[in-house]
């Protein structure tokens, strides 16, 4: 068919026909290119002879257009264009190889982001297509699609573009010929950067002259040899394995910057992470861990995720003509893939600003995302909080908490890819349902009755409460009532029995979850419930690594009270008790990474119980999952010192068990973990 | 002739020729009984395209031959997707996966599974003239160290001490993977305890602890104290070069801070350039003296 055939068949006239166009290959290539002519018209109107002549040549080709249309968002879809067009110029017999052409359309759409320089796509196109042609890239590349591509060719730094000199071409070339490394294994790579905080001319990372002295050499080597913190190390592992040919980004995350490799097709590896809050630098769609997970998922099924942007293409151009038609089209969009956060995002704007719901379409409409979203929590609230204040002005008061409570039954039993800003999400809606604090506490007890039985949900919603309605005297006796309601406690209304009832199930739920955050935001909570007991035992040099971390006990008992456990990692001390177990354990992730100089273990009874712990056996690991013993004893009077110096050079967890087959109870005062912070 | 007896004689004769071993566990067993070395080869078969030249010299009959007698050679294959039975071979080659940053790499582990050296990448390998004479000069470089080893038997204190000193020297691996050479240097400490020989404070030399101590005495302005410090370090003759430099460098590092001594920020820069100029360290000391003490642009001058 030609392209005006295709264009004509295009016409969207009613609901058979939104099918009809977007379910066809030739049907979604005519709505690409009308998409297409929508948004850069007048750029294309703009250019020159030539490069009309090579859009026009683009168009005809369906391969070609789907990669520069199917392949994610482009934020300037004219410039987009400019640069492909100066591309097929400047190779044009490169371009008639397929690899080639999504290498092209890849570069295309990461240089037409801001800031990303046209002038010098064309560079950072020839080295891959250099690269890949000299056998030097990974052989995966080869089976990359264009989406994918653009998790390589985008390296640089902080998700922008770095020049030569910095983390440019020249380091991907020094990269690509000195890191070359199966693909699970760059996880590892940006240790081969030594972390140094000051270089050998004593210069701190954080003034303009640790790198100055030495701009004889490409940054990527510097990097290796000068070393660097946090920054400079994930940026020499995720580059290296992008120089590679292997998808790879970096992220923020609070004080820290980690990366992450997409080991495997669907499989996105952290790598020097320390924290769930992550910052993506470079992304399809938003900037968290969910949303990276999630849009792997959408493209992964890369014939719904094309059906599905056909549909918006259609809606978008029907908003204005026939918003009835365009309706039919988003929702089409959402059925065809209901995990598309994009769709999702501009469907429920085009109803609030557009269709203006009555009531009752707004509790349907908070359902449907609620239910269609419910793996992805994240992802549900952040299209969900769009809706949130025009819905809640909407719905009669009787209504309001209902609407909310859609969000929460229907994330309750789901703990999404990863843990994300909860509390956050439990904050704007407190703010948009607004009221008094009656109507605020009623907000509270039906999120927790719901959420008391989520495994990631509860801890956060506790230590959200405690530090929204404990303070004020007047809020907190109805707080400590709430939980005694929700906890069933027979001591509700006592401020330190309720304190205690519902910070106890709560702990245990952000041990289980490896929530930090919520485990120290409780364990401070429960500070007065504490008679903090520090045993006297000689520190180790360095920083008190396990301050801030969070711990976790192989079971709980009665004896156990788990308001102590978070003074196990502080100077104050602290306690857990497991119950009686074949190899009971506890292990600690300190609350930063680091060169450890020495442990101390104290027991919380040398006497009688002591035996109990023994044979005690102390281990250590950078991931939580391989581990190294360190020190074993029978010698039941502690404190036990363990000096590590030199030989626990990248810790993050330690782990404490009893080493035999008997069934008994286990139990620790403390592990204070000593050293050089890495991070 | 016994059984076991026969086994020996045969293992004998094998290592004689060398041999190609199934995995690292096996070699490293049979190297203490044959006392011989373990080259490890490793590559990725099914990923690696810049290590298929190198795999096919590593594969070629004659290589093990022409690397000589008495060597077991080991090849880890480090694929992308192994089948079940490579997953359970590659258990039996963790012992022998060395610390390498680019693959293909070649690795020599000595008859008790110590690491003697590595050249990793293809641009290292092609630095060293290829991957025969790679491994080459990594089984030179273990006899080397031997020959010195086994002549610090025979000898006392100092001397004892020197030789120890320069088998760790022929290697250029600092103490080892994990410190794998710290019993060396406990000999070296029992023989020389004085330190005459300078190797103890070779081997335990560290940059990091001398920019630290530069920066700690700034803070409390007991310069004096690192000075001490770093004129010990200054007359011991066995550092190497790039130590000598960075012994500058953390001198650099205590000047710049004490107002006192500004002036002789410059001299020892110059001094670490002046120690090797063509080096990296070399080259960041001149750079630093450009950055520092250039004279700066006046507006309108105009660019060069």
């Amino acid at each position: 068919m030609s392209l005006l055939g295709a264009l004509e068949g295009v016409e969207v006239t009613n609901e058979a026909s939104i099918q009809s166009t977007a379910s066809t290959p030739e049907g979604r290539h005519a709505l690409a290119v009308a998409e297409l002519k929508r948004v850069a018209d007048d750029a294309i109107d703009k250019l020159s002879r030539t490069d009309r002549r090579f859009v026009e040549d683009l168009f005809e080709s369906k391969e070609r257009v789907a990669d520069f249309m199917l392949s994610g968002p482009c934020d300037d879809p004219s410039k987009g264009l400019r640069i492909l067009a100066s591309l097929w110029k400047a190779d044009p017999q490169g371009l008639t190889n397929r690899h080639e052409q999504t290498t092209a359309a890849a570069v295309a759409l990461t240089f037409a982001m801001k800031d990303w320089p046209e002038d010098k796509a064309f560079d950072r196109y020839a080295y891959f297509r250099d690269s890949r042609k000299a056998n030097q890239l990974h052989p995966s590349f080869d089976a990359l699609e264009t989406w994918e591509k653009r998790f390589v060719v985008s390296a640089g730094g902080n998700g922008g573009f770095s020049d030569v000199g910095g983390w440019g071409n020249d380091s991907l070339v020094w990269l690509r010929d000195n890191v070359k490394l199966p693909v699970s294994d760059y996880t590892g790579a940006c240790w081969q950067a030594p972390y140094k905080l000051n270089n050998l001319f004593g210069d701190s990372i954080h003034g303009a002259n640790y790198y100055a002295p030495f701009t004889h050499e490409i940054h990527a080597k510097r990097v290796r040899e000068v070393g660097g913190v946090c920054g400079s190390l994930s940026h020499y592992g995720a580059n290296a394995a992008r120089a590679n040919g292997i998808p790879a980004i970096t992220m923020g995350e609070p004080g820290h910057c980690a990366y992450a490799v997409r080991v495997s097709k669907g499989n996105w590896q952290p790598a020097y992470t320390l924290s769930w809050q992550r910052g993506l630098h470079t992304s399809l769609w938003g900037r968290t861990w969910t949303q990276l997970v999630i849009q792997e998922a959408a493209f992964g099924h890369k014939a719904a995720y094309d059906v599905c942007q056909a549909h918006l293409w259609q809606a978008r151009s029907l908003k204005e003509k026939n918003p009835d038609l365009a309706e039919a089209a988003y929702a089409a969009a959402l059925e065809a893939q209901p995990i598309n956060v994009p769709a999702w995002i501009e469907s429920v704007e085009f109803l609030r600003d557009v269709r203006k719901p009555k009531p009752e379409a707004w509790s349907v409409i908070g359902r449907s995302i609620a239910t269609k979203l419910s793996g992805y929590p994240e992802s549900a609230w952040d299209v969900f909080s769009r809706i949130l204040t025009p819905a809640l002005a909407a719905l009669a008061d009787d209504a309001k908490l209902e609407f909310l409570m859609t969000y929460h039954s229907a994330i309750s039993k789901e703990d999404g890819p990863v843990m994300w800003q909860f509390d956050d999400a439990l904050e704007a809606q407190s703010k948009a349902l607004g009221g008094d604090d009656a109507t605020q506490l009623a907000f509270f007890e039906k999120v927790l009755a719901i959420q008391s039985a989520s495994k990631s949900w509860f801890a956060p919603t506790i230590a959200w409460g405690q530090k929204k309605f404990s303070t004020a005297p007047a809020s907190s006796n109805a707080y400590f009532a709430v939980l005694g309601r929700v906890f069933s406690s027979a001591n509700a209304g006592s401020n330190e029995a309720g304190l205690r009832a519902a910070l106890g199930p709560a702990i245990l739920a952000a041990e289980q979850a490896g929530n930090v955050e919520a485990f120290q935001s409780l364990g401070k909570a429960g500070s007065s419930l504490r008679k903090p007991t520090p045993d006297k035992a000689e520190p180790f040099p360095g920083d008190l690594l396990s301050s801030g971390g969070l711990m976790k006990a192989s079971s709980t008992s009665q004896w156990d009270h788990p308001e102590n456990h978070w003074g196990l990692l502080e100077e104050e001390g602290g306690s857990f008790h497991t119950d009686s177990e074949v190899r009971p354990n506890v292990v600690v992730r300190l609350g930063k990474l680091g060169d450890v100089s020495g442990i101390v273990v104290l027991g919380s009874d040398y006497g009688q119980n002591g035996a109990r712990q023994m044979p005690l056996k102390i281990s250590i690991s950078e991931n939580g999952t391989t581990w190294t013993e360190v020190f074993r004893t029978t010698e039941q009077k502690g404190p036990w010192r363990i000096p590590l110096a030199g030989k626990a050079t990248r810790v993050q967890f330690v782990k404490a068990e009893r080493d035999d087959e008997r069934k008994e109870f286990f139990h620790l005062a403390g592990i204070r973990v000593y050293g050089r912070r890495l991070q | 002739m016994n059984r076991n007896a026969l086994i020996a004689l045969l293992l004998l004769a094998n290592s004689a020729f060398g041999q190609r071993v199934a995995d690292f566990t096996t070699a490293a067993a049979q190297a203490k009984t044959s006392k011989s070395d373990i080259v490890v080869f490793v590559h990725g078969s099914d990923w690696n395209r810049p290590g298929e030249v190198v795999a096919k010299i590593w594969n070629d009959p004659r290589f093990l031959s022409t690397v000589g007698s008495g060597v077991l050679l080991v090849d880890l294959d480090r694929k992308e997707n192994p089948t079940d039975a490579e997953k359970a071979a590659l258990k039996n080659n963790e012992a022998g996966n060395p610390p390498v940053r680019s693959l293909p790499a070649v690795a020599l582990y000595d008859s008790e599974g110590r690491l003697v050296g590595t050249v990793s990448g293809t641009e290292e390998l092609a630095a060293a003239g290829g991957l025969l004479a790679a491994t080459k000069k990594l089984l030179a470089t273990r006899r080397e160290r031997d020959e010195l080893w086994k002549s610090a038997d025979g000898a006392s204190a100092i001397l004892k001490a020197g030789k120890l000193g320069q088998g760790l020297d022929r290697m250029n691996l600092g103490l080892g993977p994990k410190g794998i050479y710290k019993p060396i240097l406990e000999q070296i400490r029992k023989a020389d305890p004085d330190d005459k020989s300078g190797y103890i404070g070779k081997y335990t030399f560290s940059n990091e602890a001398l920019v630290d101590l530069a920066l700690k005495v700034a803070e409390s302005k007991n310069y004096a104290e690192a000075e001490t410090e770093f004129a010990k370090w200054d007359r011991n003759p066995r550092l190497s070069t790039t130590q000598r430099q960075e012994l500058q460098a953390a001198k650099f590092a205590l000047y710049q801070r004490w107002p006192e001594k500004k002036n002789e920020v410059r001299p020892v820069l110059e001094k670490m350039r002046d120690i090797d100029p063509k080096s990296e360290l070399g080259q960041a000391a001149a750079n630093y003296i450009e950055l520092l003490f250039a004279p700066k642009k006046k507006k309108g001058d105009s660019a060069a």
